[in-house]
């Protein structure tokens, strides 16, 4: 397979065929994440044009591009934040959490080796930034985020119904640790396999099948006490 | 399909309802997705808890009611590294800076000690030096310094304990290795006292055997 290359702006990258024999991740020191990648436990398929213009994004930035670093942040903003605002419920510690992610993506954008996918390894700075911030801040980790069901009153019936599953849910997530809520975001709305999930979060795969299995089983009873409670 | 309803400690539903999330959102690896397909398709439980975690994925996907604007984010980013960048600079002017902001005498005594001081270790090192340097190839034997201090003791069979223990004390001796494959072993002395100890040890009748320890022969190239 031949190196490609791909533009941004004027600076032109070459990128390194995918199916490429990797080394282990070579992750941040202040990050500290230990067990972060079995090579083997990510197929290459996964990776696709999307990952390889973020790794072309990284050499920019490595060689300190700014715009690249532009472009980087505004493509994983949304996501980010989603991810940082179910696993902290303060929006100004989200905002500072995922600055925090994106100043150590700007300074360690050179150690990353392609173990693993870009996404993946900015989810795991985001991870261990957010584990970090939550420590930081006087709020409990499992602090309740509370829910207003007369919020609904003025909106349309069909919206009313999704609103309040919405709520719903989202009031049974609380009853989780930021672990397991970590494992169900990053499942049901990132689509993330269990193997790029041991990444991001540090612990072997049977870890995050546990905290699921646990997760699942604390929903599903928050949510039967729930109707329970409204019938 | 024939729907069956499976004991909870059976392998293949442990594994399936282990892996449902996954399959729900489609990242099970090929392998994986058809067994639990193949499990799915004959569990009644296993399609209940699908059909549940479909429900809730599906909810969790539009629960749109995060801000993900980014007002001014990215403006606040770029302070954040300018700020950086600023501070690794200052903190490299600052250093120069407070250098030259000292005394003349104390940028004079400053480097003149440090070179005091380096001379010193020299000085302290080199005078260690004066004893005669020892050398062995890793090839060759050990060459241990003779140990006068040290002899080997055999006591007679049935000797008890504490029998041992207070001929020990009564020499000052110290057990340092024994007992090897016949039963000796090496006792450590107080300096210059191992003739006294080696006659009073020979006198006594539960000692069969006390002699110091052989000198270690020093191979010569």
């Amino acid at each position: 397979m031949n190196a490609a290359s791909t533009r941004f702006g004027s600076d032109v990258v070459q990128i390194e065929p995918t199916g490429t024999e990797c080394e282990q991740t070579v992750i941040p020191e202040d990050i500290a994440l230990t067990d972060l990648m079995d090579p083997s436990a990510l197929p290459d398929e996964t990776r696709g044009e999307a990952d390889d213009e973020d790794v072309a994004l990284l050499r920019l930035i490595d060689a300190g591009s700014r715009s690249a670093f532009d472009r980087l942040y505004r493509n994983y903003y949304r996501r980010l934040k989603r991810f940082l605002g179910q696993i902290i419920y303060q929006p100004q510690l989200v905002e500072e959490v995922l600055n925090d992610t994106m100043l150590v993506v700007w300074r360690k954008a050179g150690t990353f080796n392609r173990a693993s996918r870009v996404s993946t390894w900015i989810f795991a700075i985001a991870y261990r930034s957010a584990l970090r911030g939550v420590r930081r801040s006087s709020v409990p980790k499992e602090a309740e985020r509370g829910e207003d069901f007369d919020a609904f009153k003025n909106e349309p019936e069909a919206n009313v119904i999704q609103s309040q599953l919405c709520a719903r849910v989202r009031t049974a997530l609380n009853v989780l640790s930021v672990e397991q809520r970590a494992v169900v975001e990053l499942t049901y709305y990132h689509d993330r396999s269990y193997r790029e999930i041991a990444t991001i979060v540090g612990c072997p795969v049977d870890t995050v099948k546990t905290r699921m299995f646990h997760a699942r089983r604390k929903l599903k009873t928050a949510l039967d006490a729930q109707e329970l409670s409204e019938k | 399909m024939k729907m069956r309803l499976f004991r909870f400690d059976d392998p293949a539903h442990a594994e399936a309802a282990e892996l449902l999330p996954w399959h729900a959102n489609g990242t099970l690896d090929p392998l994986e997705r058809v067994r639990v397909d193949r499990h799915v398709a004959e569990c009644v439980a296993c399609r209940r808890d699908l059909a549940e975690l479909l429900r809730v994925q599906e909810i969790v996907k539009a629960d749109d009611d995060h801000d993900l604007a980014m007002p001014n984010s990215l403006d606040r980013m770029h302070a954040l590294l300018d700020a950086g960048r600023r501070r690794r600079r200052t903190d490299a002017a600052g250093m120069k800076n407070k250098w030259a902001r000292l005394p003349l005498w104390i940028r004079v005594a400053l480097p003149v000690q440090a070179a005091t001081m380096l001379l010193l270790v020299a000085f302290v090192i080199a005078g260690r030096s004066t004893e005669p340097a020892y050398y062995r190839l890793l090839g060759a034997a050990p060459t241990l310094a003779p140990d006068t201090d040290r002899i080997v003791v055999v006591f007679a069979p049935g000797t008890t304990e504490q029998t041992m223990r207070h001929t020990l004390l009564r020499i000052a001796a110290r057990v340092v290795d024994g007992p090897n494959a016949a039963g000796a072993y090496t006792l450590q002395l107080p300096a210059r006292t191992q003739d006294a100890a080696l006659a009073l040890l020979r006198a006594r009748s539960d000692i069969l055997f006390a002699e110091p320890t052989p000198l270690p022969q020093v191979r010569r190239p």
